[in-house]
């Protein structure tokens, strides 16, 4: 059953990935279109190839032929009509050739109103919803990948928390099959075992396609010091942060066919302005104190 | 002031110093001797048997001892086969105990082998993710330390799936209802005239998407409309705007933001000024990294506007002119 989600009309699911393909197997697929309005719809097909700019998909017409699933595409029908308020499954296969290159093979099949342009004789407009498709044939495929970088926007923030420290993770993709990426970002100031805030690399199973550069962003969002738990408040001494921390990256991913973790380390301070005045200040308060007391003891002596 | 209080205002001030000093100059800790854990990654929540193996500086006798002590987190049993022989030269030469979150072994006899072989010790732990140490220490004055990283050597296990899901639907300006035409009405040579209408996504999608659009050529009233030409109102140059009395048709983009707070990124050149709109092949006009569920009707936050805008001159041709549009919407892979 498809989601009540929004208006007009809706797809789901909206990506498909296939398990690696075998040469010679048919695939098949499927997808809702589901008609959210009170008029009837009707709903025609089509096809593009896919391309990412930096985990950006880019739609083209006609993409590089090697990663293009267009002919191995067969889709169950041109056009649906969906009545108000219902939907239909669309389904298609894939058919891989008993000979083929092994490498990623991409595509998006987009659901798109029929609009008749003729009867308009000014601005027509229309909208269309894609289904992406990612698969591939494993078997001898190149799946490598690098690790181009690892750093933080602010090597210092003077400002935490109300400005944020975001690292980046960027990854080229050397290989001719989509990257996937996994592991873990920690950070902490001690020791790796004394971990401040930890997050997953790629939760949402995010693909680098072949020959894209993809960065990834994370925003370090400590625990908050003070927390309601139970019925009671709860101080967490990993929320208080100040001095010089360690963000460690250990990424899983392919390097010449071999899934491998690669690691990267950076240091980074956090050194909020107003802790530092504020101990300042505390400083130059106890430093006033001892010497206002010296000179009242001098002053004593003198008078005795 | 009394002395005591002298001594205790000294006190309290060389500790705040150095306290700041500790914060900000803190350094990893070095081990002393080379600690190795196998395997030093295991899965979430799963009891797994490890072994900590080192070399120790001289063979231990009976009596010596070593204690392997794990962070808070992790669940430590003896392995299901205890150590027994920790030099493994084929005679027994002690035995393990635990407690809490120390695993000690006693040597009841001699070792023979720890020069060639070390000393290796079987375990079992299980944490939530993270990263865990180990330290250890011995009898002979060894110490060491090592890293467990508890991570998704395992997926984890889906118990409910929840589809990813788009909708898409192009609204009126103030967000009250569905339209597919935007109307510039007649041009003239002393304004701009415009019109608007709204992109409107809602998806549970949690990488977000990508809008594209495409034209059937330009804003014409015969031909093609491939190559500016006396038939089109002429597309105006990037960087620019449109303005009353000089021929010009472009759009200018607003992406808005999206209920979940997710990044909302205008792609260049729609996040400026006004911008040509005659690609006759799809180019990306925005791209949002989380979900957004805009409200049914009157959402005039999370929705994209689109506003049209137009100018003639007086050359100009008069005539019905007409560009057909169309949006893609993508979720973000």
């Amino acid at each position: 059953m498809a989601s009540q989600i929004g208006e007009g009309f809706v797809v789901t699911p909206v990506i498909k990935k296939f398990e690696l393909f075998q040469p010679g197997k048919t695939y098949r697929g499927e997808f809702i279109v589901r008609n959210n309005t009170n008029k009837k719809l009707e709903i025609q097909f089509e096809y593009f190839d896919v391309d990412q700019q930096n985990g950006i998909p880019v739609l083209l017409e006609k993409g590089p032929i090697e990663f293009s699933i267009r002919k191995w595409l067969k889709l169950c029908c041109r056009t649906i009509t969906l009545e108000p308020n219902s939907e239909k499954k669309v389904s298609y296969t894939i058919q891989v050739p008993s000979s083929v290159y092994p490498g990623g093979k991409y595509g998006v099949i987009i659901a798109k109103l029929i609009n008749n342009k003729k009867e308009f004789n000014a601005l027509a407009l229309n909208q269309g919803i894609g289904h992406v498709i990612i698969g591939g044939v494993g078997i001898d495929a190149k799946r490598t990948s690098e690790l181009l970088s690892f750093t933080v926007n602010k090597k210092i923030n003077w400002c935490w928390p109300f400005k944020d420290t975001e690292f980046y993770l960027t990854l080229k993709n050397n290989g001719n099959i989509h990257e996937e990426i996994s592991g873990y970002l920690y950070v902490y100031k001690k020791s790796p075992s004394d971990t401040v805030f930890l997050t997953h690399l790629n939760k949402d199973k995010t693909v680098i396609l072949p020959n894209v550069k993809r960065t990834y962003a994370y925003v370090f969002k400590p625990k908050k010091i003070l927390s309601f738990e139970d019925g009671r408040f709860v101080i967490n001494p990993k929320g208080i942060v100040f001095g010089k921390y360690f963000a460690l990256v250990r990424v899983k991913h392919f390097v010449n066919n071999k899934y491998v973790t690669d690691e990267r380390i950076l240091s980074f301070w956090i050194l909020p302005w107003y802790v530092i005045f504020i101990i300042l200040v505390l400083l130059y308060v106890i430093y006033k104190k001892i010497n206002g007391l010296r000179n009242k003891n001098k002053n004593k002596r003198k008078k005795v | 002031m009394s002395k005591s209080k002298k001594i205790f205002f000294s006190i309290f001030s060389i500790l705040a110093a150095s306290s700041i000093v500790a914060a900000l100059f803190t350094k990893i800790q070095a081990a002393g001797v080379n600690v190795t854990l196998t395997p030093n990654e295991i899965p979430a929540g799963t009891p797994t048997t490890v072994t900590v193996h080192f070399v120790s500086s001289a063979e231990y006798s009976a009596g010596d001892y070593v204690k392997i002590t794990w962070d808070t987190g992790v669940t430590l049993n003896d392995a299901a086969t205890p150590t027994t022989d920790a030099d493994q030269d084929g005679t027994n030469d002690g035995s393990s105990s635990v407690s809490g979150q120390t695993y000690q072994y006693n040597f009841s006899a001699a070792t023979t082998q720890v020069s060639t072989n070390g000393v290796s010790f079987d375990m079992q732990v299980s944490a939530n993710t993270g990263i865990y140490s180990a330290s250890m220490i011995d009898s002979q004055g060894n110490y060491g330390a090592v890293l467990l990283y508890v991570d998704d050597a395992n997926d984890v296990y889906v118990t409910a799936i929840v589809q990813p899901t788009l909708s898409f639907v192009i609204r009126t300006a103030d967000d009250t209802a569905n339209t597919n035409t935007c109307d510039l009405g007649v041009l003239d040579t002393s304004s701009v005239k415009t019109c608007s209408y709204r992109l409107k996504v809602s998806t549970n999608a949690a990488n977000g998407y990508t809008i594209s659009v495409k034209t059937d050529g330009d804003l014409r009233k015969a031909g093609t409309g491939d190559v500016p030409d006396a038939d089109d109102i002429d597309p105006i140059a990037e960087d620019t705007v449109v303005t009353a009395g000089t021929e010009g048709y472009g759009i200018a983009f607003d992406g808005g933001s999206v209920t979940s707070g997710a990044t909302v990124t205008e792609v260049p050149d729609f996040d400026d000024d006004d911008t040509p709109l005659v690609n006759t092949s799809p180019v990306d006009l925005l791209t949002v990294n989380g979900t957004n569920n805009p409200a049914a009707s009157g959402d005039t936050t999370n929705t994209s506007l689109v506003t049209h805008r137009a100018a003639a001159d007086a050359d100009t041709q008069t005539g019905e002119y007409h560009q057909f549009v169309t949006y893609y919407v993508v979720a973000n892979f």
